[in-house]
């Protein structure tokens, strides 16, 4: 028994991991080996950050323009950010989220490599600990039929807390006023008991001035709801998916006015009418936002309302209808 | 989303020590068996009652592990320092009964099994008390300090209906389950080589530990810590540093190469001593007064098979197990399992050609890519996999193990033929060693001997 010698030795062992064996090159020709290397990386990969007995989900894709691999991540929160440096060096990647974005005082440094289908590495955790990661290549949840819509589902009955539940323990400080759900300011989210593949939502939502939510589909994409965020860019914005995709044209903030989300998700692929005008048409969403429950983006997931930062946000009349 | 998201703020909070709520997520990772924990109920005529000998640096570990599991509750604490007294009632959190003497757990009607983490000079003693007394027993490894004692130990618990668990955690590891799986299913053809390697390079890593500050014959029974070894005055770094000496240790064999072993005989189905054991080493790095060596390679023979587990207190290194075979390589660590499937045939033309003239060579080659080119589509691609999972010295599940044994009377793994078994390699090796010669273990006499 040696439980004292365990965080030391995690920090060893899981860095010299196997490299992928599977590129064995024939002898009579093939890319440099280098090159090979990086293709292996290239792609969207849904990430899992292990800590003490946490799970962080996140999301990175990696591109390579010419000879530079260049890499885009969605970390523990906030939005969709090019990475300062991604690197493949023999078999391994390294790829550094900066300090200013990860409460940490140092960058996260992640390094890599592929074994079999995965990646799997580990990273500086801000809390002074080795964190271990891994990835799976992001599914691509193509359509390759129209769907055949079932029942409409009330998944707020109006009355009370009903098949939702809080992210944190105790009891919950959403209240039901007026028919209405009402975050309760810097609270936990809200997350709806049933999971769901690919669906039609109707929501509606009233926003207080100076706030900040959102909607989450599948619980990992968010459908953005504010009236604070004037200064950020245009997928922050209300009837944006936050982080990738900017609503055109953008309606007017119009704060404590009900307005309607009328979304649908198939696939990757996402619909939003925002107050019977469409914002975003049939556009793909590449990974998860901040705040996703998980990155195992191949699977059904709630609708998840995000406890407000700031002020309030109240939604009503929330029906879902699932595909068949 | 902003720049205040509850999972920012959440973390935040966890980080400064406030508990924050995970939020759920499905696992890409091995998954034990669920260890229920002690937050469930259940009816005071379901639970175990347990008495620990023994509260020092891996018996607080226990402790603090089996109080948390479901329906397992410690009413009494043995040490021989007073101070591990008040250390088991801080663990245990209320009142519960310590003592100086042992026996007076193996006296109590209320106890139903005892936890011993004694140093390796008394297992012997307390495990054979506590079976005559029909108490179940989870003892800490190495099993035995010497051959002797582990032949006893074994004779005792035959005599008896008890359950014995030794402590060597990997048996009740999901990684090794899975190694155990993938080398039974034939992932790496027939099995030709086993290879560990484990080192560290620190004082705590080599039992350089500080004794308690209080220490004295006043608040330690020294007399009887020091049990069979030859009496000596009162002497702090001898009680809290044992492992560094034979009269009390077994070394670094006993304490880390035994984990090794034990699992290694877990994967492979083995329960049998070695034929032949050939070890090397000395004291290079911690010439502190100790007697045991602090680097420390062996080579074992299970049946046909070499094992070969280097072990170092002089340098740290992954601590890693290699299982080799025909068809490719399992490869065992502290949280990970990975398989690397190995074609066993050219993917190229034999490079031995180059000694080949011209026209011979180019007539090889052509006719080796004729027969061996795959199909376009159809090459052989062996993907490597590896499976996380929790650190396989993960004590939780393997106490669960013992304590749901103690409630189903259904034998368990780890018992003490296998922790014999498993302790005898090191006492061979730690034997070779000191002889500086191959040793075997000697059914007929029960006792070691040279090879010569």
């Amino acid at each position: 028994m040696k439980f004292a010698r365990i965080v030391l030795v995690v920090a060893i062992s899981v860095v010299s991991v196997v490299a992928g064996s599977s590129s064995r090159a024939f002898a009579n020709g093939i890319a440099s080996a280098d090159e090979t290397a990086a293709t292996a990386f290239v792609g969207r990969w849904d990430l899992t950050l292990k800590a003490g007995g946490h799970e962080y989900p996140s999301w990175l894709e990696i591109k390579q323009q010419g000879s530079q691999l260049q890499a885009t991540m969605v970390g523990r929160w906030g939005n969709a950010r090019t990475l300062p440096s991604v690197t493949v060096a023999d078999g391994k990647l390294t790829f550094v989220s900066p300090k200013e974005e990860e409460e940490s005082k140092s960058d996260m440094v992640f390094e890599g490599h592929v074994s079999g289908k995965t990646l799997i590495g580990t990273v500086n955790g801000p809390d002074g600990t080795t964190w271990q990661w891994v990835g799976v290549r992001a599914p691509a949840l193509g359509q390759r039929t129209a769907p055949h819509w079932g029942e409409p589902i009330h998944l707020f009955n109006g009355k009370d807390l009903t098949g939702w539940k809080q992210s944190k323990p105790g009891p919950p400080d959403w209240t039901v006023q007026n028919g209405a759900i009402v975050s309760p300011g810097h609270g936990a989210e809200l997350i709806n008991d049933r999971k769901f593949k690919d669906f039609k939502l109707h929501i509606e939502f009233n926003c207080g001035k100076d706030s900040n939510s959102g909607v989450y589909l599948r619980g990992r994409y968010e459908v953005q709801v504010e009236t604070e965020s004037q200064a950020e860019p245009p997928s922050h914005h209300t009837g944006g998916v936050y982080g990738f995709l900017d609503p055109t044209p953008e309606l007017p903030r119009t704060p404590d006015v009900w307005q309607t989300y009328d979304i649908t998700l198939i696939g990757r692929r996402v619909t939003i009418v925002q107050n019977g005008k469409t914002v975003i048409d049939n556009q793909e969403i590449p990974g998860i936002t901040g705040g996703a429950l998980d990155s195992h983006e191949a699977e059904p997931g709630p609708i998840y309302l995000q406890g407000s930062e700031k002020g309030h946000v109240a939604f009503r009349n929330i029906v879902i209808t699932p595909a068949e | 989303m902003g720049k205040d998201h509850f999972s920012r703020r959440e973390f935040l909070q966890a980080s400064a020590g406030v508990t924050g709520a995970a939020l759920a997520g499905n696992s890409m990772f091995l998954h034990a068996d669920p260890v229920p924990s002690a937050a469930q109920a259940v009816a005071a005529s379901d639970r175990i009652r347990f008495g620990i000998v023994g509260v020092g640096m891996e018996g607080s570990g226990l402790l603090t592990n089996a109080i948390q599991l479901r329906g397992v509750e410690c009413v009494a604490a043995a040490d021989l320092y007073d101070g591990r007294h008040e250390l088991a009632k801080e663990i245990v959190g209320k009142p519960i009964r310590t003592t100086r003497r042992y026996q007076e757990l193996l006296d109590s009607k209320d106890i139903d099994a005892i936890v011993i983490a004694v140093p390796d000079h008394w297992h012997k003693q307390v495990v054979v008390d506590a079976l005559a007394a029909g108490k179940d027993v989870y003892c800490e490894k190495p099993m035995s300090h010497n051959p002797a004692d582990g032949l006893a130990m074994v004779a005792a618990q035959k005599k008896t209906d008890r359950i014995v668990q030794i402590g060597a955690q990997r048996t009740s590891s999901v990684l090794c389950a899975k190694a155990k799986e993938l080398y039974e299913q034939g992932a790496i053809g027939e099995l030709n080589l086993v290879e560990a390697t484990l080192g560290r390079n620190d004082p705590t890593g080599a039992w350089e530990y500080p004794p308690p500050p209080d220490l004295s014959p006043a608040t330690l029974d020294w007399d009887t810590w020091q049990g069979t070894a030859p009496k000596k005055p009162f002497d702090p770094l001898s009680f809290a540093r044992w492992r560094c000496w034979k009269e009390y240790g077994t070394g670094v064999a006993g304490d880390l190469l035994v984990h090794l072993i034990s699992g290694m005989q877990f994967v492979l189905g083995i329960n049998e001593v070695p034929k032949r054991v050939m070890a090397s080493g000395g004291i290079y790095r911690w010439k502190d007064g100790r007697n045991m060596p602090d680097v420390h390679p062996v080579i074992f023979e299970y049946g046909d098979i070499p094992v070969y587990m280097r072990l170092s207190l002089g340098c740290e290194s992954a601590e890693v197990t290699r299982f080799q075979g025909s068809k490719g390589m399992i490869e065992l660590r502290e949280f990970s399992v990975t398989y690397i499937p190995q074609a066993g045939v050219d993917l190229a033309p034999s490079y031995y050609t180059a000694s080949y003239p011209a026209r011979l060579r180019e007539a090889y080659v052509k006719e080796w890519h004729e027969k061996h080119d795959p199909v376009p589509g159809q090459e052989p691609a062996p993907q490597t996999v590896t499976f996380n999972g929790n650190d396989y010295d993960d004590l939780r599940p393997h106490l669960w193990k013992f304590f749901e044994a103690v409630r189903s009377r259904k034998p368990v793994v780890q018992d003490t033929v296998f922790g014999h078994h498993a302790a005898l390699a090191c006492h061979l090796a730690n034997e070779s060693y000191f002889r500086k010669a191959p040793v075997f273990w000697d059914e007929q006499s029960e006792t070691i001997k040279q090879l010569t």
